[in-house]
């Protein structure tokens, strides 16, 4: 999988978004990057993990696990029904899930509507956005799925790390 | 790599090993033409190969090699110690350029010189010296083959390096499959297609429904079988390399070892036989280097001079045991604890309670073996703990059994297969877990009533006592930061006793549900990091349970590996009756009907051993169908034939035909199936044996054979004299022969 929100600005060609929604707010991922999206899923919660690890879900035979978009917002998890985006690894990275409230249709925007994201954000933000899309009818974050990565943020240490300190056998 | 290139070097190392084998053979058989001529042909494969394939160095030197064994073929010259020593070198030549060619693609030219070397000493070899080969003193005149003898080949100095690890990497990546076997998995996923298809076209609820859903269960569980048949290999490749090892080994320690296989057929899944390679390897240097005595000190012992070095493989009760048995000196029991004393690993009060066994397990734990005055002392523990967790860590466990004067027996059992592992499914918390079968020790169910009072504590950490002894208990939802469930509100709960590399603990969790045989899936890399969880899996209803890790989830919840933590009730046995618990194997002791309708007629006490039993259910009495007058059990999916030598059937629906005539039978009656399986046999494996109650689980002492005096094979347990039950014990060939010399 090449860079191709990249590749698409350059070409000046429209680039088309799966849409996806958390709340009423509206973000895009390129549709190249998305390998599929499952709906109605209840991921099982694994204790102990990361705050932003929703849990693991069956795919295809295997166990992925999937990424609490809520969670990297620093929002409550949601109640309602969702929908998990599922990403390929590049080379040896192993496949991941996103968790978002729901996914809209696909959407084709102009590269020329894009602009980085601007300096007042906070660093949670900055991490995970790649700027945004100015569409008539209100802004659409655009995100990377590399920048979303269970590795990535792990790394990044801004969302929290394994409850790693050692329980006695108490009360 | 060319695929050309690749089968080339596949069928190499296999004709090398082939070579390995007859030439430490051919030491022992010097005479015997068809070892010579086989390791001929294998040099004469690769030689032919390589120059067709232009691999000039290669064929140069197993030209060299082919003549020298031209002329011993024919006869010309005489198998000697010495020649022997130049072709086990001219192999090592050999497999180094093959390795080589594996990792680079060329043959590489840097070592020329060394190759000459090596043809040189071929050559040397190939003429006719009869004085230096007899008088067994090359030193003067063949550096080459003196460093031979020491044990350091000087040739090839990576070949040695290449011979205990690398040298299969080749092997690692490719597995030769019986195209039988092949053809049969191919026609049975052709059948699953079919049945997929028609499940496709099938409408919702469909009359045919059932019958397709049970064909495919069917197909699945052959389709598994053969997957997994083919995956195993005879344990036979792994002891393969042995001979020569032993043989340097022995060279280099200065022992006369004489190496014997047994059940090399043992099939075993290829990933685990990857898994137990180092470990063995480990624990037959231990028995070479520790165990055997040097020859004078074998004569002064009135022992035979050449040391046995025995490996030993089988199946048991759904793993394969490999056993590794040398008949040296034996540890002795005091110097281990000893040693562990002053160790700090054990107080000498918890020594002096231990019994022979305990005190052997003690040479595990990491840190006993670091201590290198550990060696001279008590003969052996260089590493044990690296050979216990590896073996652990694919799921197995390791013992050892060891007489003073008499020898030592390493044991190592692990299952048959990785991939799908027999598995309790627990719930705490509201959610599932899965226990892996091979840790869990037992089960206990803490009543609602007494939930209050069976839990004790000393400090910050939760005791039940589970027969006289104490057992630190671990709360799952606790740990896991879950929804308090039983240790919230003081509801009944169950304790799942566990043990894993040393730690033993209750785990106490909300509920029980089936055993399951489920597949494992790995986690991603950042929930593996969590530590506790050692893979998912899917439940039979969809869902996805964590496996837990036994050992991880004991380490973090503080409890610590401790010899002390079991306290068996042999303990305070006698110094006599400990020394023989090694021999004794744990049976199932049982009550079966009343033999004869004499009223003085008491009941029956049987045997089974433990190894054979999978599990104990009382299944209703109205479950138990007939076919053809023979009782049958349908048993999760499969039907076991069900034995009833007791007549505890007979006696019962006798008691039955007297109550009828009063009122109607009653219905809720339970009869108590041992379910077993029987060793070494295809098709049905399964037998359900029914009896009348289960009395005990303790240790018995086979007695002598004696068909005369009684057809039966009996065994004492707790000093009472016990029918064997026929046909699950291991097949004679795989009794110990230690056994009978001990009951003798």
């Amino acid at each position: 999988m090449k860079d191709t929100a990249q590749t698409g600005a350059a070409a000046g060609e429209p680039v088309s978004l799966c849409s996806l929604r958390i709340g009423t707010a509206l973000f895009g991922i390129d549709t190249r990057q998305v390998r599929e999206v499952l709906g109605m899923a209840a991921p099982r919660p694994v204790p102990l993990a990361p705050p932003y690890i929703a849990g693991i879900v069956p795919y295809r035979g295997d166990v992925l696990t999937a990424v609490c978009f809520r969670a990297l917002l620093g929002l409550e998890r949601g109640t309602g029904t969702s929908c998990i985006l599922v990403f390929d690894g590049e080379r040896d990275e192993e496949r991941f899930g996103l968790i978002v409230d729901g996914v809209g249709g696909v959407v084709a925007v102009e590269p020329s509507a894009f602009e980085a994201n601007p300096s007042g954000l906070d660093a949670r933000s900055m991490e995970i956005f790649d700027g945004a899309y100015k569409l008539p009818t209100g802004l659409m974050v655009r995100l990377d799925p590399r920048k979303l990565r269970p590795a990535y943020l792990a790394q990044s240490g801004l969302f929290g790390a394994l409850k790693q300190e050692r329980q006695g056998v108490q009360i | 790599m060319e695929e050309l290139t690749k089968e080339f070097l596949a069928e190499s190392q296999e004709g090398l090993e082939r070579m390995e084998l007859c030439l430490t053979e051919m030491e022992k058989r010097p005479e015997d033409g068809e070892l010579l001529a086989e390791v001929f042909r294998a040099v004469h494969t690769i030689k032919g190969t390589t120059g067709f394939l232009g691999f000039g160095r290669l064929e140069k030197l197993a030209h060299a090699g082919e003549s020298l064994l031209g002329a011993l073929r024919d006869k010309k010259i005489a198998v000697t110690r010495e020649r022997t020593s130049g072709l086990l070198q001219l192999m090592d030549g050999l497999r180094s350029i093959l390795s080589t060619i594996e990792t680079r693609g060329t043959e590489g030219e840097r070592r020329t010189d060394d190759d000459r070397q090596l043809i040189e000493l071929l050559t040397e070899l190939k003429a006719d010296e009869p004085n230096s080969a007899e008088n067994g003193d090359p030193a003067s005149r063949n550096p080459a083959a003196c460093d031979r003898n020491t044990g350091q080949p000087v040739s090839s100095p990576d070949a040695s390096g290449t011979d205990l690890s690398a040298a299969p990497s080749m092997q690692d990546k490719t597995l030769r499959i019986d195209v039988d076997v092949l053809n049969r998995m191919m026609n049975q996923v052709g059948e699953l297609v079919l049945t997929r298809n028609q499940i496709l076209r099938c409408a919702p609820g469909a009359e045919n429904f059932p019958t397709l859903a049970r064909r495919l269960d069917s197909v699945t569980a052959e389709l598994r079988e053969s997957v997994m048949r083919a995956r195993m290999q005879p344990v036979g490749h792994l002891f393969r390399k042995f001979p020569r090892m032993v043989r340097d080994l022995a060279i280099t320690c200065g022992r006369q070892v004489r190496i014997e296989f047994e059940g090399q057929e043992t099939g075993l899944d290829k990933s685990l036989l990857e898994a137990v390679r180092d470990p063995l390897t480990h624990a037959v240097r231990n028995a070479v280097d520790h165990g055997i005595e040097p020859p004078e000190m074998r004569v002064a012992l009135g022992k035979p001079v050449d040391g046995v070095l025995r490996l030993r493989a089988f199946h048991q009760g759904g793993s394969v045991v490999i056993e590794v048995i040398d008949d040296g000196a034996g540890i002795s029991t005091e110097r281990v604890l000893a040693t562990a004393i002053e160790r700090g690993l054990t107080t000498p009060e918890q020594a002096a309670s231990m019994n022979q066994r305990e005190a052997l397990q003690l040479v595990f734990v990491a840190g006993f073996s670091t201590n290198h005055q550990v060696t001279n002392v008590s003969g052996r523990g260089v590493g044990l703990d690296v050979v216990r967790s590896n073996v652990e860590k694919v799921g197995g466990s390791v013992e050892l059994e060891s007489r003073v004067g008499a020898g030592t027996t390493l044991r190592m059992r692990v299952p048959l297969t990785l991939a799908i592992v027999p598995a309790l499914v627990v719930r705490s918390g509201g959610e599932s877990f899965v226990l892996p079968q091979n840790s869990l020790v037992e089960l206990a169910y803490v009543p609602r009533h007494e939930a209050e009072h069976a839990v004790e504590r000393i400090g910050t950490t939760d005791l039940y006592r589970l027969r006289d002894g104490l057992l630190p208990l671990v709360w799952l939802d606790r740990l896991l930061g879950l929804e308090p469930g039983a240790s919230a509100v003081r509801n009944d709960f169950y304790i799942a006793v566990v043990e894993s590399e040393g730690r033993r603990f209750g785990l106490v969790v909300d509920d029980l549900k089936a055993p399951q045989e489920i597949v494992v899936k790995p986690l991603s890399a950042e929930l593996r990091e969590i530590g506790v969880f050692a893979g998912a899996t899917v439940l039979g209803d969809g869902t996805l349970a964590l496996i837990l890790d036994v050992a991880a989830t004991g380490a973090r919840a503080g409890v610590r590996p401790a010899a002390d933590a079991e306290n068996i009730a042999g303990a305070q046995l006698p110094q006599a009756e400990t020394a023989q618990t090694a021999m004794q194997s744990s049976m199932v002791v049982y009550e079966t009907a009343k033999r004869g309708s004499a009223p003085g007629a008491a009941a029956e006490r049987m045997a089974m051993p433990m190894s054979a039993v999978e599990r104990i259910e009382s299944v209703p009495f109205s479950e138990i169908e007939y076919v053809g007058g023979r009782p049958v059990l349908q048993y999760r999916g499969e039907l076991i034939p069900l034995q009833d030598d007791g007549g505890v059937l007979r006696e019962w629906s006798a008691t039955d035909a007297t109550a009828a005539a009063d009122g109607p039978v009653p219905d809720g009656r339970m009869a108590i199936v041992l379910i077993c399986l029987r060793p070494e046999t295809r098709g049905a494996r399964r037998v359900g044996v029914i009896v009348r109650r289960v009395l005990d689980v303790s240790a018995a002492t086979l007695l002598e054979e004696d068909a005369a005096a009684c057809p039966e094979r009996l065994a004492l347990v707790k000093d009472r004299v016990t029918t064997l039950h026929s046909g699950f014990e291991q097949p004679p060939d795989d009794m110990p022969k230690t056994y009978m010399q001990e009951v003798a």
